[in-house]
């Protein structure tokens, strides 16, 4: 019996794949040699304070359906980057009913 | 950037918010820097690397590539952290910009990049992007190409639990998704598992049509280099189809 192969997609494939991993880099594999550390940023991390409405910037064109973003779920609320404005800034930051964030992309 | 990772960290040290900054590189991967302690810090991990606050980490918490059509479908009050800095305006003009866009811009490294980078990871080609999942010591990575012959659908075991790794069209990104489903089949764009649920616009929807609470397991939709560095000699799903071997 032949079967598609979405569904063989749901075979255990588990003995197949190696079994010893070593986890993260830590703090204690970090060789400083190789590090570049700048004396200041390179890139301006982004610290908003205030949000704008998705569907708003919708209606108004600055974004379409197709744009890349970033989003991160805190609660009920659901917090939008664009994922071309990351690539510069790097480092966003800030505060959503009452709780810290921060994005690194 | 370069590498493709984004990740959610809570900026937050003994109950003090601290306020980072893109400062250095390691790996291919910038690190942060905070500016209270003078502190630099793996952003994939969240862990101090350097300095008086070496080995204190951050919280971390996923954050998900996807599209603002999806978003609107998913959350249509969703709010947007929107940037005025006028590079960040430039890079998102004409609508925003896909992530095919972004990802097409970028066809290796930067010159300075490999001289942080540790001995890399020959298995698969340094910019391919897939999807990396970890627990514990436990880490994988789900390259594109493979899931896409296995038409955009991986069931796998991951450390005893059942993840289904597939291609979001409404999205444009790989995500990962803990489910107790053992198969699916597309229907159009629409995804629908062996349980009853389905996945529609990036959303989970249960048999009933009740939208579902998600379970995702940390993950990033990342290059290579990226996830083998931070994650060294991570398992790799590479099994083919069997009508393929």
């Amino acid at each position: 019996m032949t079967l598609p192969c979405r569904w063989l997609a749901a075979v255990p494939l588990l003995a197949a794949l190696p079994l010893t991993t070593v986890g993260a880099q830590t703090a204690e594999d970090f060789d400083e040699s190789r590090a570049y550390l700048g004396e200041s940023p390179m890139f301006d991390a982004f610290y908003p304070d205030e949000y704008e409405s998705l569907a708003t910037l919708r209606r108004e064109g600055r974004v379409n359906d197709d744009t890349a973003l970033l989003v991160l779920n805190r609660g009920e609320t659901t917090l939008a980057l664009l994922t071309m404005q990351m690539s510069y800034h790097h480092i966003a930051q800030g505060e959503l009913a009452g709780e810290p964030w921060m994005v690194s992309f | 950037m370069i590498c493709n990772t984004g990740i959610g960290l809570i900026p937050s040290v003994d109950g003090t918010v601290h306020t980072f900054t893109e400062q250095g590189l390691y790996d291919g991967l910038f690190l942060m820097y905070d500016i209270e302690s003078g502190s630099h810090w793996n952003h994939m991990t969240g862990e101090a690397v350097r300095g008086p606050l070496r080995g204190a980490t951050l919280p971390i918490e996923n954050v998900f590539h996807t599209s603002v059509g999806q978003v609107l479908h998913e959350s249509p009050d969703a709010q947007v952290a929107w940037s005025e800095h006028p590079a960040a305006l430039q890079r998102s003009g004409d609508g925003g910009g896909t992530l095919r866009r972004l990802l097409g811009r970028i066809t290796g490294v930067p010159d300075m990049f490999p001289a942080t980078m540790g001995e890399e990871d020959s298995r698969r080609d340094r910019m391919e992007m897939g999807i990396g999942i970890w627990k514990g010591d436990l880490a994988r990575y789900y390259p594109v190409p493979v899931v896409r012959e296995w038409d955009n659908i991986v069931f796998d075991d991951f450390g005893g639990e059942n993840v289904l790794v597939y291609y979001d069209p409404s999205a444009f990104a790989l995500m990962a998704e803990l489910t107790d489903a053992s198969g699916a089949s597309w229907n159009g764009s629409i995804l629908l598992l062996s349980n009853g649920d389905r996945i529609e616009d990036g959303i989970l929807y249960g048999p009933g049509g009740e939208r579902k609470e998600r379970n995702r397991p940390l993950q990033v939709f990342t290059r290579w280099y990226g996830f083998s560095l931070t994650f060294p000699e991570p398992e790799i799903f590479d099994r083919r189809p069997i009508s393929d071997q």
